[in-house]
């Protein structure tokens, strides 16, 4: 019996101030899998996850995409997120007055509602929020400090990663989560994210190197040139590509 | 009636009532009065803050009488914990809401009425002395008749371990009057204090209050400031703060203020010796069709001391709000470093900031920064609460509660920080989804 696809994404145009960024992509994603999408600078692959996530910087031109069956576009970034849909941002904003605690409580009280589960009392959401920054090596004080406030580049990420893990999404994309990360901080983000895979939660990993995959896994690899997949293959085209470059493929 | 006619008949009401006799100020402060123009959109100082609606109120023909609901009242003063209280109503002292008999046996609180001989002394050479008169025509006004004042004192080389909490209610009268109350601070070398001033109200308001606070510290003197301006959004008030500081004393203030009818906050630091230090943080906010205006005025006339100077703004609906904050550096004022920087938020089309950040330096070995800016809400932050499943409207209100916690949660002081959450918690009541937010800390 095949699969219903998590996501399918069917000859997607976007732009940004009248310039094609995203020029007919495809893709389908299944429960359980884990896609990257690799390619040099400027080849739209970070564009695609702000895209799904519903960012209102591009405009989508043509092509659809279909989430758990309902066309992702007409939903607004909030509904994407409820309905399951998560970006862990390449950089993420820092909101100084608003505590990293209140924030992520909020988010999951509002996706928990959607939901149809009971929102969380305060004492058992700190005890769960606690739980989570323990295995992401983050002390508790982090939780009190403003949103991503004076936070190292590895403390950021692995903020995203613990908001992924208290939302529970079915697809994340990870924009370049491993920029900025020296070897250690990339191994405990890497280690959050493979704490959270399960046969329904999928993945797309943008990132532009090789490194993170040696440690998020992937089963499918797609290279991202000039707003188009240009090839895809199994975890062994990123090992070539990190061979032979970038040009190998243009 | 015309503004000088007015002015003439304040002035005769001036002359008629008693001051404390041995105080020397208030005949002088009469004259001034009688020498000042009443502020118009022609005086600088004024240009954004009419006192058209102010003037035509008959405010000052009846003085607040002061009566109030205790038990009402003293629900409103807030749990600070281990302070001393003075609570002031419409202006007059209450004794029935006040608790400040220790620092009184202690001579560190004294009704101007009480005042020995020393303390008339100190009161008559430090009143009225730290700010210009000819500028400050309410000053006059206030002190142009002192039936009573409080003169705080700070003994020499004492750390005053308890807060000293001073709680201006404002409350509905039978008619339409004038509420004044005056403060004199005295940090004696080598003291310490902290002072939290609650603006506060029970309800609606037809009073005018007019405010003056001085403060004086002496040699390495210490005074923390905290200030609450939350009150009913009918209130006028004009509030004049005067302080100056002396050579190694260190003043920091962190404000929080809500805009209303008239709400004028006039701050003066003048530093008098080298090496002091003035902190001023403040946030103020407005909405519906409130008005605040913020003027402040920092002179450094010695060398060596220091200033940091940040005020954020939230400016809403139809309200109007200004800043002028002035950094003014003296010929000798060699090696001062002096920062002033204004933040707004502007969220509505209707809504009016005024901004002016000035530096005026005649010193040429200063560090001095100055800046203003406004803006909207950010549309990369709104963004990451949506992808977060947070709906635009509640991100928005967490945005804007954010902006205005940034600047509370530096407040030195838990007990003040609550209080101002739950009075933030009462301006922002159309955003009160989010009241229990701020209790997850």
């Amino acid at each position: 019996m095949s699969k219903t696809p998590l996501l399918e994404v069917k000859d997607l145009v976007a732009e940004v101030d009248g310039k094609t960024i995203l020029n007919g992509i495809s893709l389908t994603v299944n429960p359980g899998e884990v896609h990257a999408i690799m390619g040099p600078n400027g080849s739209g692959k970070s564009t695609l996850a702000n895209v799904l996530a519903g960012r209102d910087d591009y405009e989508v031109v043509s092509g659809s995409v279909s989430f758990k069956g309902q066309d992702l576009f007409e939903l607004e970034p909030e509904e994407r997120a409820r309905e399951g849909v998560f970006l862990a941002f390449q950089y993420p904003v820092e909101i100084p007055g608003v505590s990293n605690m209140q924030f992520l409580k909020a988010s999951v009280d509002a996706v928990r509602k959607h939901r149809g589960q009971e929102e969380l009392d305060a004492p058992s959401f700190m005890k769960l929020a606690r739980e989570h920054c323990k295995e992401l090596k983050l002390k508790p004080e982090f939780l009190k400090r403003g949103v991503n406030e004076g936070f190292s580049g590895g403390e950021k990420k692995r903020n995203e990663i613990l908001q992924m893990a208290l939302l529970e999404p079915s697809l994340a994309l990870l924009d370049e989560t491993d920029s900025g990360l020296d070897i250690d901080a990339l191994q405990v983000a890497a280690e959050g994210v493979n704490a959270l895979r399960n046969p329904q939660r999928s993945f797309i990993v943008v990132t532009h190197y090789q490194r993170l995959l040696n440690y998020i896994v992937p089963d499918y690899v797609h290279v991202l040139a000039g707003g188009k997949i240009v090839k895809s293959g199994g975890r062994e085209l990123a090992l070539e590509l990190e061979e032979k470059g970038y040009s190998w493929i243009q | 009636m015309t503004p000088h006619e007015l002015k003439q008949q304040v002035q005769q009401q001036l002359a008629q009532q008693a001051s404390l006799d041995w105080l020397s100020l208030p005949q002088k402060a009469q004259a001034t009065f009688a020498a000042l123009d009443m502020p118009t959109r022609k005086t600088e100082a004024w240009k954004y803050t009419p006192l058209t609606a102010l003037l035509n109120t008959p405010y000052f023909a009846h003085t607040a009488a002061g009566q109030v609901d205790e038990s009402a009242a003293a629900d409103r003063l807030g749990q600070l914990g281990d302070v001393s209280r003075l609570v002031f109503v419409n202006g007059h002292l209450h004794p029935g809401l006040s608790s400040y008999s220790d620092l009184e046996n202690q001579g560190i609180v004294t009704l101007f009425s009480n005042a020995n001989e020393s303390q008339r002394e100190l009161i008559n050479a430090e009143l009225g002395t730290a700010f210009e008169p000819q500028q400050h025509v309410f000053a006059a006004l206030n002190y142009g008749c002192i039936e009573d004042g409080v003169l705080i004192q700070a003994p020499m080389d004492f750390k005053v371990q308890q807060p000293i909490q001073l709680v201006y209610l404002s409350t509905g009268e039978a008619q339409p009057a004038l509420a004044q109350s005056r403060v004199l601070v005295y940090g004696a070398a080598g003291s310490s204090l902290e002072l939290i001033e609650q603006y506060d109200s029970l309800g609606e308001t037809n009073v005018f209050h007019n405010q003056m606070t001085e403060i004086s510290l002496q040699p390495n003197a210490r005074l923390t400031h905290l200030r609450l301006q939350v009150e009913h959004e009918s209130l006028s008030q004009v509030n004049g703060l005067h302080v100056k500081l002396a050579a190694g004393s260190h003043y920091e203030q962190h404000a929080l203020a809500f805009g209303s009818t008239l709400k004028r906050n006039d701050i003066n630091v003048n530093f008098n010796g080298s090496n002091a230090y003035c902190r001023l943080h403040g946030v103020f906010l407005s909405k519906h069709k409130q008005h605040i205006d913020n003027h402040l005025n920092l002179e450094h006339g010695v060398p060596h001391c220091n200033s940091d100077t940040v005020y954020k703004g939230f400016i809403t609906d139809q309200s109007r709000a200004v800043f002028n904050g002035r950094i003014h550096i003296h010929k000798h004022a060699q090696k001062t470093e002096a920062h002033l920087n204004n933040k707004n938020l502007l969220l509505s089309k209707q809504a009016e900031l005024d901004t002016k950040p000035e530096l005026e330096i005649y010193a040429d070995d200063v560090k001095c920064s100055h800046g203003a800016s406004i803006g909207k809400l950010d549309d990369k932050s709104l963004f990451y609460f949506q992808s977060r499943g947070i709906d635009r409207a509640t991100a928005e209100a967490m945005l804007c509660l954010g902006f205005v916690n940034e600047m509370v949660e530096q407040f030195p002081n838990t007990a003040v920080i609550e209080l101002a959450r739950q009075r933030l918690a009462e301006f922002f009541n159309d955003v009160d989804q989010l009241n229990h937010l701020w209790t997850l800390e």
